[in-house]
């Protein structure tokens, strides 16, 4: 999907967790991500944190990763 | 159900006294609450009292004096209307002498009115009529020199007539207008037999401020107010009572019938959403469904740059299965899904998102409430554990403040808008918070404490501040929040509110709001009584809706706002079944009743029941269709009554993903914007041919009945999904919408206790309605939360990355009018177009004034997704630099230059924040052209 729809969106998804504390937020995005996001949509975004991950906030690297883990 | 053709009218309002009251009534002994009226307590043992100014619908006026009675001990002839039951009189009703004293009033009324019943339009359901034959009327012996029998009448009005010549002026118009709608719009111009009704300033109705929501024309006991339809077709014969197909009020009405064909719509006085009042769109607007626009039969063809081709239902079935057939065998059953309509039942969206799960085997199953309210179910959830507003709408009357935020509930909402209103003009405060001046801002005897007239995206920020200074001055409800609240949830929160961050006058800069103005409207909130928050697409329709509603629900569980009538959460859903539809299991992450795909427990009890193995990753929303659509990876789209390609944002982006997908399936009343792009049109069917359940704002589960056969050939549309589930190998089928919802109830923990009977039985109920709450359940969290305790999200206020620039300086924001319905699908096809034609854009009279805009002109508004022209209407409901219109009409699509900004948790589309520029156009764009 297009890369640049994603990372906005769970860029913007981790800026509304931003008032948690940082090992918190990394847990909530994660959990929102695997809760509501398709499975290619995540797959694309993994793809985009491998190819660039400049655009994507640490908050978010961190939940892919938790994520990834989990499952 | 078909009902009595006149519904029973026991002449003022019921008391609601607790204690009793016995007395004896023509030597019959009853027993009623105190402070009811002698006329009610006749009607109730079946003693009928003449009488022309009283309806149980409005209150006890005493005009007429028809209704007079004697009662022992008592001088005189007392109204019977104004006069309420002691305890251990005995009344007259009927004897000589009282017979006498209504002879001579009933001539009066008769020497000016004209002795035309045969031909009068309210011939055999006149009140007149009536009570000239109850007291036995035989001569008139005045014959008035000075009459109005000649006055002209008024026609103006698409809906009703006007016949002054008929006005016995008994003021239940006007009454209907001030008590019922509270409008204000008609008053009595003249004395005597110069007396007539006149609306606004003695203007004809349609030029007038009357809102044409009728309850006048109910109200009206002759053939003055009279509905076109009824003047054309005669007396209706029999009446059916079902839901309104327009918002989420989801208002009864009665459909008043001959044969099969509707004579009127009247609102039910027993329906418990709307207790017999509704808007000018429920009374009068449902010509849609015989207007000849109407699609009835199914078209196919096979590429969208064909022509259509009609088809037979088995012939288009078979069209649509194999071209979903031939997608999912291709590319993998994630390449194909579908979307539900909050316009269609509870019935026809469960079985539609029975056939995505089971027979297309993915999860990429949607609802139109995805761009509405998808918010508050995310929201609500999070902070209560269940996805829905807390209370009933009755219990707008003991509220003692409102706070009304994003949403414009006169407009959007009318009966609740009415009922607000009401409310208000008994004393209770009103907090409003919108950019624009809504008429709740300030209307006839309905003035608001506090307009928070805030930017546009800035509804967290002014939610934040609200709750700081609550806390900051100790207006909390602590004893609420240590009992019913999560404890740790809300040490985190109160840190993070506290902070200076979110106090008003930190915020002042970005929500334009004076800091004392929010700190005045946080202590009336906190500190004003019983406290209620309704709420509307205002809040929802944002880059942050999910935490405007977070930020809501943080309120009300601070204040002890909750569990209770007149306090609560109240989201006025767009849609009559928006609320139904995302109880039904059309999100893609969730079954019935709210339960995750990816819960083991529930998916066994579906495939156990469906006998299918179902998916258990969540499938796409509508927003993410449509970008696999572009990508390539999403193929195939079932588009159940929504015309999405003219009610999502940026349109540009929706129609290349539309034009993406290789087999488009729409089932819906008429040919579309959408269906330009489909493959395979099947005619659906409206809510007077359909046979299923409806669900309110409030939860309120209302039957919808069928009063005419399906006009598409005999096709239900739960029928039609079906048939093309069955066509993909899963078996899917019912004999009618009890069955459907029995599964529902099967399958539905908070449904178990629902069914066609009950609701035939008690008329509507509310869910939950199970073992645990088996009458259903009018106000929830009385003792507590479904999840145990309340939960507080930190809601930091995220300023949307929509921002104005030197070459977009304005903000547009959208919304709706009274007379119009979203896309206008249906409003554009009745007489409600009299009084909207086309959108118009509202701008400030400086922003104007700069662009050398006059009133009328045609203005291009241009956004950085795209341009649209529009009529300006100078206007100073809106402040400077925002601009405001509405998306009812394809030719000014609004919906052109919306961006794809969306939630961040939901991606409900941010449809209330453009930037744009508007300037002076010599000519409508190419699309409106087009």
């Amino acid at each position: 999907m297009k890369e640049n729809a994603l990372i906005r969106m769970a860029n913007q998804i981790a800026n509304n967790f931003a008032a948690y504390a940082p090992e918190v937020a990394v847990s909530k995005v994660a959990a929102h991500l695997g809760r509501y996001w398709e499975p290619r949509m995540l797959n694309d975004l993994r793809a985009c944190l491998e190819a660039d991950n400049s655009k994507i906030v640490p908050v978010v690297r961190d939940a892919i990763a938790l994520h990834t883990k989990k499952h | 159900m078909t009902i009595m053709i006149k519904d029973c009218d026991h002449g003022t309002p019921a008391s609601t006294s607790d204690k009793m009251v016995s007395l004896e009534i023509d030597g019959h002994p009853v027993t009623v609450p105190e402070g009811t009226s002698i006329m009610r307590a006749a009607s109730l043992i079946g003693i009928t009292i003449p009488r022309l100014c009283a309806t149980d619908m409005l209150e006890v006026y005493g005009s007429c004096r028809l209704c007079i009675v004697e009662i022992n001990g008592r001088n005189g002839t007392p109204a019977s209307c104004t006069t309420p039951v002691t305890a251990g009189t005995q009344v007259v009703t009927q004897n000589e002498r009282l017979a006498r004293i209504r002879r001579g009033i009933m001539e009066l009324y008769i020497s000016d009115h004209p002795l035309d019943c045969l031909t009068c339009s309210a011939d055999g359901n006149c009140e007149l009529q009536d009570m000239a034959g109850a007291v036995g009327l035989r001569e008139v012996r005045y014959t008035a020199e000075s009459n109005h029998l000649n006055a002209a009448k008024d026609f103006s009005s698409p809906y009703f007539a006007y016949d002054p010549s008929k006005c016995i002026v008994c003021n239940r118009c006007v009454r209907a207008c001030q008590e019922v709608q509270g409008t204000f719009a008609l008053s009595i111009d003249g004395r005597g037999f110069q007396s007539r009704i006149v609306a606004g300033a003695g203007q004809p109705f349609l030029e007038s401020d009357c809102v044409s929501c009728g309850a006048c024309v109910q109200a009206c006991p002759t053939a003055t107010l009279m509905e076109k339809s009824v003047i054309e077709m005669g007396q209706p014969e029999h009446a059916i009572v079902t839901t309104c197909a327009y918002c989420g009020v989801g208002c009864s009405l009665r459909a008043e019938m001959k044969g099969d064909k509707v004579v009127r719509m009247v609102p039910y006085k027993d329906g418990g959403a709307n207790e017999g009042h509704s808007c000018v769109k429920g009374r009068f607007a449902w010509g849609y469904a015989n207007h000849p626009d109407r699609q009835t039969k199914p078209l196919i063809r096979e590429k969208i740059t064909d022509p259509w081709r009609e088809a037979s239902w088995d012939e288009a079935i078979a069209f649509a299965v194999q071209g979903f057939k031939r997608l999912k065998e291709t590319y993998g059953p994630s390449c194909i899904g579908g979307i539900t309509s909050s316009r269609t039942t509870n019935e026809d969206v469960y079985a539609v998102q029975k056939m995505i799960r089971g027979a297309f085997g993915s999860n990429n199953i949607d609802t139109c409430a995805r761009v509405c309210h998808s918010p508050t179910g995310f929201g609500l959830n999070f902070a209560f554990g269940t996805s829905a507003g807390t209370q009933d709408f009755k219990s707008v009357d003991q509220s003692d403040v409102f706070l009304v935020i994003g949403a414009n509930p006169t407009d959007a909402h009318p009966v609740v808008g009415s009922r607000i209103k009401k409310r208000v003009r008994k004393g209770a405060k009103l907090i409003v918070v919108d950019p624009r001046a809504i008429d709740l801002v300030k209307s006839p005897h309905v003035a608001a404490q506090y307009h928070l007239q805030l930017q546009p995206g800035t509804n967290v920020a002014v939610c934040n501040a609200l709750a700081h200074v609550i806390m900051e001055e100790k207006l909390q409800n602590q004893a609420y929040i240590d009992r019913f609240c999560d404890a740790d949830d809300f040490a985190e929160w109160t840190a993070f509110i506290l902070d200076k961050r979110n106090s008003p006058e930190a915020l002042e800069a970005a929500t334009g709001v004076p800091a004392d103005k929010v700190r005045g409207a946080a202590r009336l909130y906190a500190t004003g009584g019983n406290a209620a928050i309704y709420y509307g697409l205002g809040v929802t329709e944002h880059s942050q809706g999910t935490s405007t509603v977070m930020a809501i629900a943080n309120l009300a569980m601070i204040t002890g706002n909750i569990g209770r009538p007149g306090v609560g959460v109240n989201p006025l859903r767009g849609q009559n079944n928006v609320q139904g539809s995302c109880d039904m299991g059309s999100f893609p992450h969730e079954f019935t009743g709210y339960r995750h795909v990816s819960n083991n427990d529930v998916r066994a009890q579906f495939e156990t029941d469906w006998g299918v193995k179902l998916n258990a990753e969540p499938g796409l929303r509508i927003p993410n269709m449509f970008d696999a659509a572009i990508d390539g990876t999403y193929k195939g789209l079932f588009i159940h009554g929504e015309d999405i390609a003219q009610s999502d944002p940026d349109l540009p982006h929706v129609q290349k993903a539309l034009g993406s997908l290789e087999h488009v399936v729409v089932l819906d009343l008429f040919l579309n914007e959408t269906s330009k792009f489909a493959h395979v049109f099947l005619p659906g069917t409206s809510f007077l041919e359909k046979d299923g359940t409806f669900t309110n704002a409030e939860r309120r589960i209302n039957r919808v009945r069928p009063v005419m056969a399906p006009q598409n050939g005999g096709k239900h549309e739960w029928q039609v999904a079906g048939e093309i589930a069955t066509g993909m190998g899963f078996p899917m089928s019912w004999n009618s919408g009890a069955e459907i919802m029995d599964e529902i109830a099967r399958l539905t923990p908070g449904f178990a206790h629902v069914s066609f009977k009950r609701l035939d039985e008690t008329g509507s109920v509310q869910w939950p309605c199970n073992a645990e709450h088996p009458d259903g359940s009018p106000i929830m969290h009385a003792n507590g939360f479904a999840s145990g305790k309340g939960h507080f999200g930190l809601t930091e206020y995220v300023p949307t990355d929509e921002r104005t620039s030197r070459f977009y300086p304005l903000i547009l924001t959208t919304g709706r009018i009274l007379v119009h319905y979203n896309v206008g699908t249906q409003t554009r096809r009745t007489g409600n177009v009299a009084w909207h034609p086309r959108d118009v854009l509202e701008i400030h009279p400086f922003d104007a004034e700069a662009r050398g805009i006059k009133d009328g002109d045609l203005v291009s508004v241009a956004s950085r997704i795209g341009a649209t022209a529009l009529s300006a209407c100078i206007s100073a409901r809106v402040q400077p630099g925002i601009v405001y219109t509405t998306f009812h009409h394809p030719e000014n699509n609004a919906n052109l230059i919306t961006t794809d900004n969306s939630d961040w948790a939901t991606n409900c589309p941010e449809y209330k924040v453009t930037a744009v520029q508007v300037t002076l156009a010599n000519q409508k764009t190419q699309h409106a052209a087009e």
